[in-house]
């Protein structure tokens, strides 16, 4: 019982070393590429970008309201809060159809532009703006005049029932709070598939082969023993336990992060993971002796070896079947992440704590 | 006096399409914040001439890749900050029929984007919008369809001229252009055509086209390579046969046949110079061959023949020629080496750039919907 406890403590601290490598490495690219920004962009681009008729998702981006969230000029914002989504699409579609018209004056030879652009709000008898009227009216008669798309759909879809601006707004706001859950959710699986590609790409160049791990931590008790014990070291001291990190919410402002301490922090973490995984001794890394089976067949010298070309070829073909099978099943924990990893070793560790004085009673 | 740059560009990336040459690395330049700034250090460490070309091809990606249309304009006016009054032709493109895929937003935005810019501010005396025009568009089923259309934006939306790019591919005498060129005769309208052998062109299957409606001596209609094809759209050949139909027409060549051909006086360059001559109404734009140093004796000396040099218009082809040379480099080297030039002539300080950037735009873009 006690060898599978200390296989599991062991691989799971294998694991959870690698998968701090695996999240800081994914975090610090999708901080350098701004990845959550254009992932915003395009799912917006998916529903905006209406080929019938225009691209609203660039009309909507160069708004003031939502331009002026970016933190540079080439950067698109990280978030947008629903409210300000809300206005900018109603701005942007009420007017859509109120281009300007330009005449040019001959005598002055200058253009003189007869309509804004700006939808103009509708007055009262005494000539006083009334707040909110006249814009739920110009939106729908810009949808109407929109081309048939799945776009015009939506956005007649959004004035059913409304009667005043509040209302549409509230209506185009709970939309798009509800599509943010949605992107929220595909921005997940999305960084799920990352963190896999990234885990596999650190398994196959550290060669970390979950089959050929378990198989070396179950045969060999002072490896499993050295690890398990350094595993139990590295739990007990609480500094050791990964941030947890920040829940994806395209709904949510992300909190603010500056890049150089992100940076400085991954990088830490990842180089202390690496040292830890290196002091282990551990049965990774590339070794060629052990494509060929050299410790299998001591007596085998390399140019003898070649002359077993048959022998030489299965050996290769399995290796690299098995490598394959455990660079994935690798890939496959590491994409969990090190706060799943951390959590897991605790538990194997508990179990071990529990599990021990027992056997030692018998 | 008011100076008019008669070639500019100012439509962002998301109006090409992603497999034109050189759009994809200007994405990733744009999108990814590590090659930008990586290209960005390699640009500033000024060594020899490959870091300088890095450098103009960040800041060409960096122009660009504005997201908006404005933002683009801003740096050219920034370009020519204490130049006084200066306007500048912009001229709009088209590439979703140059097979080569959907640009990102189609062309309808870009206009209204750019018509809704130009209501703004000083933007509507400053920025003379030409509009692209392409036969082949869906919705174009008849050339009285397309004069129309094109009626409408000249009318409502204060366009001032049209823009050509036949090695999109199509020929400038296709059946579907005859109504506007009618039009555009009767309106004195100016036409801009790209007229240089470049990067940009047909990229669909050239053996599906239509045989041209003039073939001339000079089309190679076995020619299978769409790089190579581009020439028979673009041939200035072509233009003998626009204006046999419509003698009247006011067009601009742009480019002037390209820098090489100008250089060596070859054939682009002397049938532009012969339809120049033999035409009243027919012009052509310097815009990015003034790039390369090499052309401006040449370009002097044609400012100073009686019959072409009132017809050589000022352009520089922002931003596209930003990837060779700043914007300020450009137009400051030829109008050193023109004032050098009328000096040696002893002729007064600028009178060859004024005459190319101040007087003879005027007669070209004036139509019965703009005077200078």
């Amino acid at each position: 019982m006690n060898i599978f406890i200390d296989v599991a403590i062991s691989m799971a601290f294998v694991f959870l070393l690698f998968s701090i490598m695996v999240s800081g490495i994914c975090e610090m690219w999708q901080m350098l590429k701004r990845k959550r920004a254009h992932f915003l962009r395009e799912s917006l681009e998916d529903v905006f970008n209406c080929r019938q008729n225009k691209n609203y998702a660039h009309l909507l981006y160069a708004h003031p309201m939502i331009d002026r969230l970016k933190e540079r000029k080439y950067t698109y914002p990280q978030y947008i809060p629903s409210a300000i989504f809300a206005d900018a699409l109603i701005d942007v579609i009420r007017n859509d159809s109120k281009l300007p018209r330009f005449r040019f004056d001959h005598e002055k030879k200058e253009f003189v532009v007869l309509q804004s652009s700006y939808a103009v709000d509708r007055h009262d008898a005494s000539g006083n703006i009334v707040a909110g009227t006249g814009v739920v009216e110009d939106f729908a008669a810009a949808v109407e005049e929109m081309k048939e798309s799945d776009l015009k759909q939506l956005l007649r879809t959004l004035l059913l029932g409304v009667t005043n601006y509040d209302q549409l707004k509230s209506t185009t706001a709970r939309w798009f709070d509800d599509y943010m859950a949605s992107t929220t959710t595909w921005y997940k699986r999305y960084l799920t598939r990352i963190l896999f590609i990234s885990g596999l790409a650190v398994a196959i160049i550290f060669n970390v082969d979950a089959i050929h791990l378990a198989k070396s931590f179950y045969k060999d008790q002072l490896l499993r023993e050295r690890v398990a014990e350094a595993a139990i070291r590295y739990t007990q001291n609480e500094s050791n336990r990964p941030a947890t990190p920040e829940e994806v919410n395209f709904g949510k402002a992300p909190k603010p992060v500056s890049m150089d301490s992100m940076v400085k922090s991954n990088v830490d973490a990842v180089t202390q993971a690496y040292k830890d995984a290196e002091l282990l001794d551990l049965p990774i890394g590339w070794n060629i002796e052990r494509v060929v089976g050299y410790k299998k067949y001591p007596n085998f010298t390399v140019h003898s070896r070649w002359l077993k070309l048959p022998w030489f070829a299965w050996e290769l073909i399995k290796y690299i079947l098995l490598s394959l099978a455990g660079w994935l099943i690798t890939a496959a924990a590491l994409s969990y992440g090190a706060d799943y990893w951390f959590n897991m070793l605790s538990k194997f560790i508990s179990i071990r704590t529990a599990v021990k004085p027992k056997e030692e009673k018998k | 006096m008011i100076y008019y740059n008669c070639h500019t560009h100012i439509f962002s990336a998301q109006y090409v399409p992603n497999n034109v040459v050189g759009v994809p690395i200007m994405n990733v330049l744009a999108t990814d914040p590590i090659s930008a700034k990586l290209t960005k250090f390699f640009g500033k460490v000024r060594y020899r001439k490959l870091d300088t070309s890095v450098e103009r091809v960040a800041r060409f990606a960096e122009i660009g890749l504005g997201t908006r249309q404005e933002v683009i304009f801003n740096y050219l006016e920034d370009y020519y900050k204490g130049w006084g009054d200066v306007r500048f032709v912009v001229l709009m493109m088209d590439m979703e029929q140059m097979g080569a895929g959907n640009p990102l937003s189609n062309y309808r935005t870009q206009v209204e984007e750019l018509v809704k810019l130009r209501s703004r501010g000083t933007y509507k005396d400053k920025l003379l919008p030409f509009l692209f025009v392409d036969p082949r568009k869906a919705e174009f089923t008849t050339g009285e369809k397309l004069r129309d259309w094109v009626k409408m934006h000249f009318e409502e939306f204060g366009f001032v001229g049209i823009k050509m790019y036949p090695a999109l591919g199509y020929y400038p005498f296709d059946e579907k252009l005859d109504a506007l060129y009618a039009w555009a005769q009767e309106k004195f309208i100016p036409i801009t055509y790209h007229c240089i052998e470049g990067v940009i062109y047909y990229r669909g299957d050239v053996k599906s086209l239509r045989p041209p409606r003039f073939p001339n001596a000079k089309h190679n209609l076995t020619e299978t390579k769409n790089e190579r094809y581009q020439r028979n759209f673009t041939e200035p050949e072509n233009y003998f046969d626009v204006l046999k139909m419509f003698p009247d027409l006011k067009i601009n060549l742009g480019h002037f046949g390209g820098e090489e051909e100008i250089k060596k006086n070859g054939p682009w360059y002397q049938t532009v110079k012969k339809l120049i001559a033999e035409h009243s109404n027919v012009y052509a734009d310097v815009s990015f061959t003034l790039n390369d140093t090499g052309t401006h004796e040449q370009i002097h000396r044609d400012i100073n023949t009686q019959g072409i040099g009132e017809k050589i218009l000022f352009g520089t082809d922002y931003y596209v020629v930003e990837k060779n040379k700043d914007e300020a480099q450009l137009r400051d080297e030829l109008r050193n080496k023109l004032n050098e030039l009328d000096a040696v002539a002893g002729v007064a300080k600028d009178s060859s750039f004024n005459q190319i950037a101040a007087y003879n735009p005027i007669p070209f873009l004036s139509s019965a919907y703009y005077r200078p």
